[in-house]
């Protein structure tokens, strides 16, 4: 089935260089440390966490705060009200936030939580979903509803998981890069402003 | 099993293929007259371009090509594979409760029993390098911890747990009998393959694998000892099997030289517990134990942990992580390999890569938008070309169906891999039929008496005929499958669920 076309206010939306749309009903903390790869839309109501970055002085951090906390590849969807909040943990007795990574063609349904480590490309997230902290999912991954990742997680490319806790199901078809392609950039091209 | 997939589940998939080798492993190599039962949605086919027709999970074959850890992705050789019976041998093991990965986490050195750990919150993350250290396996999911299984499951450092695992493990007499067991079947089945009956490995394949794992350095597993009662049961009944057969086919009933088994361990009866009554303190505070669920292991974990059934959480053994392979899926007919993936755990790139997505024309359910346009139900089809030159598509059904098409033979444009399409002109006239054109796609309007009906449960069959396009020939050349190798034609049915795809007029307004 075709996808349907999804119309949105266009006083809603704010259209980027790059063509990315974000709503204006999203909160965007720490923008500077945020980076989209174009055509990404992120609806109404999410939360990325761009200001929880490396602190000052951590081996590796940019100095006075140029690293990047959150990045986001082409044709990503954050469906409404989903957050995406770079996981943290104390290494040699320091604190720490580290950034996260999305690739290219990552959809994440609505409400759900991810404090991944990185997220590959072609990776279907389902809604109510909750990644824990540096759990690492790899390509062509897909998420079903209300999966529960835990934390320190590795998911390998071609699976498919659920439950809760979040084990895996079955493998997907070697067809499914191609099928998570195309339909992320049909789901990118319907999403239209009204009138 | 594949056809009951999750993917094939889903109402996402309204249009299934049909697979021409109709549920049978052997493919077929005649015109379909009709969908055969073989159904599968266009994502999960193969073409094979030497037998020129479509392939379906059933009628390939899968071969290994390779193994890795799902959890720390490094890759395994066959024979460490073999040896570690495909699971993991470095540090991965999966929580014995809830199946999640277990992590390694440092705690303070445990007491002299070794029992008497105590995981602290800040343990995980800050820990004090002087101190000396133990490590014990943690689940970041359920808080389920090694340290109550006893010193066996603390370690001293954190590496090298497979196999201080293993160690433990082979002590378990469930796993001696295992090996035991196995060493005995060896003897049968060389025995066996050497006076010539059937029970030789059928294939190059099972015989490296028999080969290797005879447990030639762990040696729990000595066929002469002590005798028992329950598997000595089961050596009969398979010995007798074995001779019921060989004697059907006239070869000498007894393998030589290979006595019956003699069992190491001693099983208790499996109905002990119900006719004898044990009064013990232990026996009655387990039975107390049971009816807590919060502490009774769950079914999957009884089914899934290789040992005896333990009915309390506490008694449960992590598990190694299971491997996951990486495979080469081949043609039942004609051995023409179709996916070939690239070894590396990692890649998820194929050298080979025969989808039906690239070879046959795809057929979606076209946006309800156009439903809008017609008084009476009908179903939208948007055919799709995979090529990059045009191609002809003929539709058709058996006559007695009812089904009309607003056009039968439609010519799609080629591909463009980069979306670059010339825009649409304004008043551009399509072919007749054809409700709408561009790109490398048109949508077709499907109606007739089929379609119009009530009865949901029937489905549409459609038979699709395709060929490249020449200027000279408008219409499709039907020509048998099979006919060119590497040419875009063919022919295969698709079948329509029809409750999900016929809109009802009475859907809102988009």
């Amino acid at each position: 089935m075709d996808l349907p076309i999804v119309l949105y206010d266009r006083d809603e939306y704010i259209e980027t260089d790059t063509r990315n749309k974000i709503s204006r009903k999203s909160i965007i903390s720490g923008p500077a440390n945020i980076v989209l790869g174009g055509k990404t839309i992120v609806q109404s109501d999410c939360f990325i966490r761009g200001d929880l970055r490396r602190t000052v002085g951590v081996p590796g951090a940019g100095a006075g705060g140029g690293s990047v906390a959150v990045a986001l590849g082409r044709y990503c969807v954050l469906e409404r009200g989903c957050v995406i909040r770079p996981p943290f943990k104390t290494y040699k007795g320091v604190f720490s936030y580290y950034p996260v990574k999305i690739g290219d063609f990552v959809h994440i349904g609505s409400n759900s939580v991810v404090e991944a480590a990185s997220i590959g490309n072609g990776v279907r997230i389902g809604k109510n979903v909750v990644v824990g902290r540096f759990a690492i999912i790899k390509d062509f991954v897909r998420i079903l509803d209300g999966t529960v990742i835990p934390a320190n997680a590795v998911i390998p490319s071609f699976s498919l998981y659920g439950g809760n806790p979040g084990t895996f199901i079955e493998e997907l078809p070697e067809s499914v890069p191609e099928l998570f392609e195309a339909s992320s950039k049909e789901y990118y091209e319907k999403f239209l402003p009204a009138s | 099993m594949i056809e009951e997939s999750q993917a094939a589940k889903e109402p996402s998939h309204p249009i299934l293929y049909s697979c021409s080798c109709n549920g049978s492993i052997k493919p077929s190599s005649d015109v379909a007259t009709g969908p055969t039962t073989a159904l599968f949605p266009l994502s999960q086919l193969y073409f094979c371009d030497s037998c020129t027709d479509i392939r379906c999970p059933l009628c390939t074959s899968e071969e290994f090509s390779g193994y890795f850890c799902p959890n720390c992705l490094f890759d395994s050789v066959t024979i460490a594979v073999k040896t570690e019976k495909a699971r993991c041998n470095r540090q991965c093991f999966d929580c014995p409760v809830c199946f999640s990965a277990l992590a390694v986490v440092p705690v303070p050195l445990a007491d002299s029993t070794g029992t008497a750990v105590v995981l602290s919150s800040t343990a995980t993350t800050k820990t004090d390098s002087e101190a000396p250290m133990s490590y014990i396996l943690s689940c970041p999911y359920c808080r389920w911890d090694s340290s109550s299984l006893g010193s066996d499951w603390v370690f001293d450092k954190p590496t090298g747990l497979a196999a201080r695992s293993n160690a433990v493990a082979s002590q378990h007499p469930t796993n001696a009998e295992f090996e035991a067991l196995r060493s005995h079947f060896e003897k049968v089945l060389a025995a066996n393959t050497e006076t010539g009956t059937p029970y030789a490995p059928s294939n190059s394949l099972t015989a490296s694998l028999t080969s290797a794992i005879t447990p030639d350095g762990r040696q729990g597993a000595d066929p002469k000892a002590r005798p028992s009662s329950s598997s000595s049961l089961v050596v009969m009944r398979v010995s007798k099997l074995l001779a019921k057969a060989s004697a059907k086919k006239g070869i000498s009933t007894k393998p030589k030289e290979v006595g019956d088994f003699q069992s190491t361990v001693t099983w208790p009866h499996p109905w002990t517990y119900e006719t004898e009554q044990d009064d013990s303190v232990a026996e009655r505070e387990r039975a107390a134990a049971l009816s807590d669920f919060g502490i009774t292991s769950s079914l999957a974990t009884r089914v899934l942990l290789s040992e005896e059934p333990l009915s309390l959480n506490s008694q449960l053994r992590p598990q190694r992580t299971q491997l996951r392979t990486k495979r080469i899926r081949k043609c039942r007919s004609c051995q023409n390999i179709l996916v070939r993936p690239e070894n590396k755990s990692g890649a998820t790139k194929f050298t080979i890569k025969m989808i039906g997505l690239k070879y046959l024309p795809s057929i979606t359910v076209a946006n309800p938008a156009y439903a809008y346009r017609s008084a009476s139900p009908k179903l939208f089809l948007r055919i799709a070309n995979p090529y990059d030159d045009d191609l002809c598509v003929r539709l058709s059904s058996s006559a007695t169906t009812g089904v009309e098409f607003s056009a039968t033979d439609i010519v799609l444009k080629g591909l463009n891999e980069f979306g670059e399409y010339p825009a649409p002109k304004a008043g551009e006239k399509f072919p007749p039929g054809v409700v709408d054109q561009r790109e490398n796609w048109a949508v077709v309007e499907i109606g007739g008496r089929l379609v119009e009906s009530e009865d949901s449960a029937t489905d549409i069959q459609i038979r699709i005929d395709f060929s490249p396009y020449s200027p000279d020939r408008t219409t499709v050349a039907v020509s048998p499958v099979g006919s060119k190798k590497g040419r875009a034609e063919g022919t295969f049915w698709i079948v329509a669920r029809k409750s999900p795809v016929v809109l009802e007029n009475d859907a809102p307004d988009p």
